[in-house]
């Protein structure tokens, strides 16, 4: 469309604000900073609305709104960590380990957000959009500029270190004893 | 772990695919083999519910996490204060753009001088400003026929009042609204068909909404919301007119005519792509039926 299309402000609202949550979720965990989060969905929104006239109604708009997110985020860690490229991860302890331990049943939220917090940002990025936000493979590899093959790598590489880590904090925590402690006083109430 | 089913080459070639599997991305042969595989292998299907469970316990972890309200606040502000940037349109457009508003300015003079050689416009209304309250009122019912209605395509969609009044998942009319399905549909008769009615949520507000479709793809929505301090009459809001003594108030907002009405608690809207006399014609005609709905729910 040569005009681009005419922009409302109210169509705006009505189609970006329902993402603000996932959004800010996200930026959350991506850059491990309230404050810092709240500047960046800012920024997105802010990004989108000027680019508005060229979304088009119907398309992805949630996806789209993500992708304007990674490359914020992107400047974000440019701005603050000098990071010119991020070199693939190299292979951590978790990765070489020949079993998978057990995913604990009960765990806080916290724990789980800690040991998520401790993967890689790139392995991070692609459990944040794939498990949480439940973009299909290809949506996430359009958003991140890379090909489908590095999401599922990333993705399995991601998931089992989070599995080990997620493992370290039930065994530190004693998790196994508190999952018998809350079966007995489930029973009791029945 | 077992060591011997690890070494099983049939555990050795699933591994690999745990991951699409549960994303739902493999092709459909090979998620049918790691199925089968996952059936007769106990060890597999741990590892497999292993993974499960950690998707959901990292989804639920994070989306625990909300937005403060003070940056929901400072966004809705940013949207009303800022407008895009005219040069985020490049020069070329730019001169298009230009030339576009000159000729509707020459064509607008144009037709209202027609409109007096032909004795039109006599309605002051026409010309008549709304405020800026009013606006923001109106558009609360517009906001959510984008969001479902639009955006959502469920004007492409057709829901049967069956499937409507079976309905008992969260967007459910409930008993409180489903009468207001047959009384609308014989209200409009043959011109409008209903294509759903459901309960949602847009902006972190409650609706009630009917979408109907006619000829020529015409897009109408009844929209029903709680008032939340919002009220035409304290607006100070000039009737547009009046259906069985209901005022009607409207605007138009981009290409989508607005017309809207309060009971006691409730507001109205007719929300649509037609004109300004034909959305007008739709809301008189379902004003006296809603309100009277709206008043009984009131008493």
């Amino acid at each position: 469309m040569l005009l681009g299309r005419k922009v409302e402000s109210g169509e705006f609202e009505a189609v970006a604000v329902p993402h603000l949550n996932d959004l800010y979720r996200t930026a959350v965990r991506l850059v491990r900073d309230p404050t810092e989060a709240q500047d960046l969905v800012q920024q997105v929104y802010l990004q989108a609305w000027k680019a508005f006239h060229r979304f088009e109604p119907g398309t992805n708009c949630r996806a789209w709104l993500f992708k304007i997110l990674i490359n914020e985020v992107r400047h974000y860690r440019r701005r603050w960590f000098s990071a010119k490229t991020v070199p693939e991860a190299e292979q951590s302890f978790e990765e070489t380990l020949a079993f998978e331990p057990p995913v604990p049943e009960h765990l806080q939220d916290e724990e789980v957000l800690a040991a998520l917090d401790e993967v890689p940002r790139e392995f991070r990025e692609v459990i944040l959009l794939a498990d949480v936000q439940e973009f299909s493979y290809k949506e996430i590899a359009e958003m991140l500029g890379i090909p489908v093959g590095t999401v599922m790598s990333r993705l399995s590489r991601g998931r089992k270190q989070l599995g080990v880590k997620l493992a370290k904090y039930a065994n530190a925590n004693g998790v196994g004893r508190k999952v018998r402690e809350e079966d007995s006083y489930e029973s009791v109430e029945l | 772990m077992n060591p011997l089913n690890f070494n099983n080459r049939s555990c050795e070639r699933s591994r690999p695919y745990f991951d699409a599997y549960l994303d739902h991305e493999l092709p459909v042969e090979t998620h049918q083999d790691v199925q089968q595989h996952i059936v007769s292998c106990e060890d597999c299907a741990r590892v497999l519910e292993g993974r499960d469970r950690m998707k959901h316990l990292v989804r639920s972890a994070v989306t625990k996490e909300e937005a403060p309200l003070e940056l929901t606040a400072a966004l809705r502000e940013r949207f009303r204060s800022e407008r895009p940037s005219f040069f985020a349109y490049d020069t070329a457009r730019w001169m298009m753009a230009a030339a576009a508003v000159l000729i509707l300015a020459i064509a607008g003079v144009a037709a209202l001088r027609w409109d007096r050689v032909m004795g039109f416009g006599a309605d002051d209304s026409v010309f008549q400003t709304v405020s800026a309250r009013v606006q923001e009122i109106l558009r609360v019912g517009l906001v959510d026929h984008l969001h479902c209605a639009i955006l959502a395509e469920k004007w492409k969609g057709f829901v049967s009042f069956d499937e409507i009044k079976a309905n008992t998942r969260r967007s459910a009319l409930g008993p409180q609204f489903i009468d207001l399905v047959p009384a609308v549909g014989s209200k409009l008769g043959s011109d409008y068909k209903i294509v759903d009615g459901h309960r949602c949520t847009a902006n972190n507000r409650e609706y009630i909404h009917l979408i109907l479709t006619g000829n020529e793809d015409r897009i109408v929505s009844l929209v029903i919301t709680e008032k939340n301090n919002e009220s035409f009459t304290q607006a100070d809001a000039v009737a547009v007119m009046k259906a069985s003594g209901i005022p009607i108030y409207r605007d138009r907002q981009g290409k989508y005519e607005i017309a809207g009405f309060e009971s006691d608690k409730y507001i109205a809207y007719v929300v649509s792509n037609l004109d300004r006399d034909s959305n007008l014609n739709v809301a008189s005609a379902l004003a006296p039926i809603v309100y009277r709905h709206l008043h009984r729910l009131e008493v």
